[in-house]
């Protein structure tokens, strides 16, 4: 059985920003295609999210639909170093070495681990090795200032491409795998 | 009838493009100016030799010159080279010519007289400069599969955001993504 994957799969303005310095996403906003830029797809092969605090806190905001729900079918686990306490059963807050947590996470039996950002945490990842893919959705427009995809430190991480696909509307989805894990 | 002349000069006059090699996470050299991780094949030769058809004049800051200067480069052969500048008082180069006035009047300038396109080179301080005051009319980029967490950025921040339309998208073999976008004037 192959091991599950951990995979950032994220949208950015054509400068590299995943959110205004604010945390907003407005400049996400358009008509969209059919399948949401191969969003719907890859939503099938995952069963678990990985959320930096105030991502999650952001998408609490945004949805209201009973705490950062992608369905009651997907677990949550989200990074602080400030634990709350929660009575929601899909939702665990962490606050562990990411080398421990995600070692023991891909030991368990499961689709593909869904890493959504943001930056910080993506960081943190990349940083121990445990991101295997990028898929990234750059969205036309140059936001000016915001967050960048992953938080600035001096790496040299090496990708291969393993597809790309412009879509009508001019967003450009690029999908890489991490070549050298460390 | 004012409207139908304006379109007419726009359509006129010289395009500038801003652009170049970067990675994934936007920059195009490391913190020292290392560039050893750019990728070159026939393609991308290619691509360029055929853009380089395409102008005769060239514009960057003073501190894209002294690295292209650094390199062993400076000026770019077959080309006008400007370089822009508010600290220097002469470049011991005939084949470059310095400008100290605003860019993007100067640029604006160049654009209305007949010539071929005009490449900004370089990212940074100009390249922010002349987007913010409409002057650059297409963007490209060579996308390199690495991520180099920190650098020289291909974009300084920006006051406003610009939309862009994008023109073209081209995987290449040697796993970068070339992409063309025109920018979208306010």
């Amino acid at each position: 059985m192959p091991d599950r994957k951990i995979i950032v799969s994220i949208a950015t303005s054509a400068d590299g920003f995943i959110a205004r310095l604010d945390g907003s996403v407005d400049w996400l906003d358009r008509p969209g295609t059919k399948d949401h830029y191969g969003m719907m797809q890859f939503f099938k092969s995952i069963d678990t999210i990985l959320w930096g605090r105030k991502t999650y806190d952001m998408s609490l905001g945004f949805g209201k639909k009973g705490g950062g729900s992608f369905g009651s079918k997907t677990m949550n686990y989200v990074f602080t170093h400030n634990p709350p306490t929660t009575k929601d059963s899909r939702v665990q807050f962490v606050n562990e070495p990411i080398k421990t947590f995600a070692t023991r996470l891909r030991a368990q039996p499961g689709k593909d681990i869904w890493m959504m950002g943001g930056g910080n945490v993506i960081a943190s990842f990349l940083d121990a090795g445990e991101i295997d893919e990028f898929i990234i959705a750059v969205i036309p427009t140059f936001i000016g200032e915001g967050i960048p995809l992953i938080a600035a430190k001096k790496r040299n991480v090496q990708l291969s491409l393993l597809s790309t696909h412009a879509y009508e509307d001019g967003v450009v989805r690029m999908h890489y795998g991490v070549s050298d894990k460390l | 009838m004012a409207f139908r002349n304006d379109l007419v000069q726009e359509m006129k006059m010289r395009k500038v493009t801003f652009g170049g090699a970067n990675s994934l996470d936007n920059f195009i050299a490391r913190t020292n100016d290392d560039v050893g991780w750019l990728r070159w094949n026939k393609e991308v030769t290619a691509i360029s030799t055929k853009f380089w058809k395409t102008i005769d004049t060239v514009v960057m800051g003073r501190k894209t010159y002294e690295v292209s200067v650094k390199l062993g480069a400076g000026a770019h052969p077959g080309v006008k080279n400007y370089v822009f500048s508010r600290t220097l008082k002469e470049i011991d180069d005939k084949r470059v010519e310095l400008v100290s006035v605003n860019a993007a009047e100067f640029i604006t300038e160049l654009k209305r007289k007949p010539g071929k396109g005009i490449c900004v080179m370089g990212g940074g301080l100009l390249a922010r400069s002349l987007f913010e005051a409409n002057v650059i009319d297409e963007v490209g980029f060579n996308i390199h599969p690495v991520l180099l967490g920190s650098g020289i950025p291909l974009f300084h921040e920006m006051s406003r955001q610009i939309d862009l339309e994008l023109l073209e998208c081209k995987r290449l073999s040697n796993g970068c993504v070339m992409v063309r976008y025109r920018v979208k004037k306010v």
